[in-house]
């Protein structure tokens, strides 16, 4: 509930208290509380219920002509407020430049939930992407190292050949799904790129998205986490437990089954990580300036996007070229450790941040 | 899903025609709304405040202190006849743009 009042007084809180505001304030209180309780009786979590009041609130634009604050509304005159909602016509003069460049255009609640809606939409197909990447050789490994043990009834060429064809058809596909979210994205990249001025109202909002889903995502990140330090076990089983005629031959699969392991994770780790990456992007814009805590958000599924890839590919470059298939497992476990310390480091500095302000 | 651009002009139409029936507060017709409307369009709660002052502002409505069946204050919302009169040449304007824009987009696929 406090939460509510909260919202309301950083939403009323830069203008002059006229009687006309307060009772705006005191009514549209009273209806976000009937509207909270109703969501409440409906079955809905606290959480779940001020998220949606707050998402249903609009945008304070909207009462300006009706309190007569127009002028302490848009206190910039950058006449760009219409851009939420029907264009406004202001009679207010411009404000004296104070810089050269104007202020880029606020981002507006809609604006920002439509953005929310498409990462949400879309980020379990990125997951899939990256997974997918991460997966791509696994065919190629297993079956050329079959091959060569002379498990198979496919020669070590032929065996190569097929894997080959799973990794390039595997890469095309991941690709295309990337572009293809791009483009699903693209109307939305002056926020991705930070070209837009903060609003509270779409501060807060975002906040409240983010802690929705924070319990979510932390269960995530912690199985993630939990299978990427196991994906080793297979190898470590194969050449640790199996006679070298064995282990010479199933080494492949091993790599191969440790590899599914790896995009496992990241498959559970990334689609619920959307939110606290949009409630990053959407504090992220340039004039309002940049609060140091919410950088570091969603910085573990940025890491985790790229790191688990470079992974596979330093693995994969030393194993072959350095023929080292033998040591270079190694790289595994000091990746996931190494992974689990990162984001175990980030998280504790967030709540030591947390717990300061 | 209805753009609040596209639904801005009528707002006012809907609130009227709610109001037509009882005296009523924001929240409720918030509710009655979206009873109507469902997932197509959900009114945002400073447009719905803002468009029950300005026609408040207008005389189309009048305002009075109530009180929740809890005790709590409400401010109720009550149509004047001006708001009446208003509400059937708004209904009237409807029908006509209605037609109208009909006619412009007869076998255009949707």
């Amino acid at each position: 509930m406090n939460v509510i009042t909260a919202y309301l007084e950083t939403m009323f809180g830069a203008y002059p208290k006229t009687t006309r505001l307060l009772e705006a304030k005191a009514e549209l209180h009273a209806m976000m509380e009937d509207a909270y309780h109703g969501y409440l009786a409906q079955g809905m979590s606290e959480n779940e219920a001020v998220g949606r009041v707050i998402t249903e609130f609009g945008n304070l634009d909207e009462l300006a002509p009706v309190l007569g604050i127009s002028a302490e509304i848009a206190p910039s005159g950058s006449g760009l407020e219409g851009t939420g909602g029907a264009p406004v016509a202001s009679s207010a003069p411009p404000a004296p430049a104070v810089r050269k460049v104007p202020a880029p255009a606020p981002v507006t609640q809609e604006e920002a939930e439509r953005y929310a809606e498409a990462r949400r939409r879309s980020e379990p197909r990125l997951a899939l992407a990256i997974a997918m990447f991460v997966v791509s050789p696994a065919p190629l490994i297993a079956l050329a190292t079959l091959g060569a043990g002379g498990v198979i009834g496919v020669g070590q060429d032929a065996a190569a050949m097929i894997g080959l064809a799973c990794l390039l058809v595997v890469v095309l596909v991941a690709v295309l799904m990337v572009v293809r979210r791009a483009g699903e994205l693209a109307p939305y990249h002056r926020l991705a790129t930070g070209e837009f001025t903060r609003s509270p109202g779409v501060d807060r909002w975002a906040e409240q998205l983010a802690a929705e889903a924070a319990p979510r995502r932390s269960t995530a990140l912690q199985v993630a986490v939990a299978l990427w330090i196991l994906a080793v076990t297979p190898v470590l089983g194969v050449s640790l437990l199996a006679p070298p005629s064995v282990s010479n031959a199933w080494i492949g699969v091993a790599v191969a089954a440790m590899l599914v392991i790896v995009a496992v994770g990241l498959l559970i780790f990334l689609p619920a990580n959307w939110a606290a990456s949009v409630a990053e992007t959407l504090s992220g814009g340039g004039s309002a300036g940049r609060r140091a805590s919410d950088g570091d958000r969603s910085i573990v599924g940025v890491i985790a996007a790229f790191y688990w890839p470079l992974v596979v590919a330093v693995f994969l470059g030393w194993s072959f070229i350095g023929h080292a298939w033998g040591i270079s497992w190694i790289v595994w476990p000091i990746a996931a450790v190494l992974f689990g310390a990162i984001a175990g480091g980030l998280n504790a500095v967030e709540r030591y941040r947390a717990a300061q302000q | 899903m209805i753009s609040a651009d596209a639904i801005r002009g009528y707002v006012d139409l809907m609130l009227l025609s709610l109001l037509r029936q009882r005296p009523s507060y924001a929240y409720e017709l918030a509710q009655q709304i979206h009873a109507v409307t469902g997932a197509e369009y959900s009114i945002k709660q400073t447009t719905l405040y803002s468009a029950v002052k300005r026609l408040e502002g207008a005389s189309l409505v009048t305002s009075y202190a109530g009180a929740s069946e809890s005790g709590k204050p409400r401010t109720y919302y009550q149509i004047t006849a001006d708001g009446l009169a208003y509400l059937e040449s708004k209904v009237a304007e409807w029908r006509d743009t209605r037609s109208v824009v009909d006619r412009f987009i007869e076998g255009v696929e949707a």
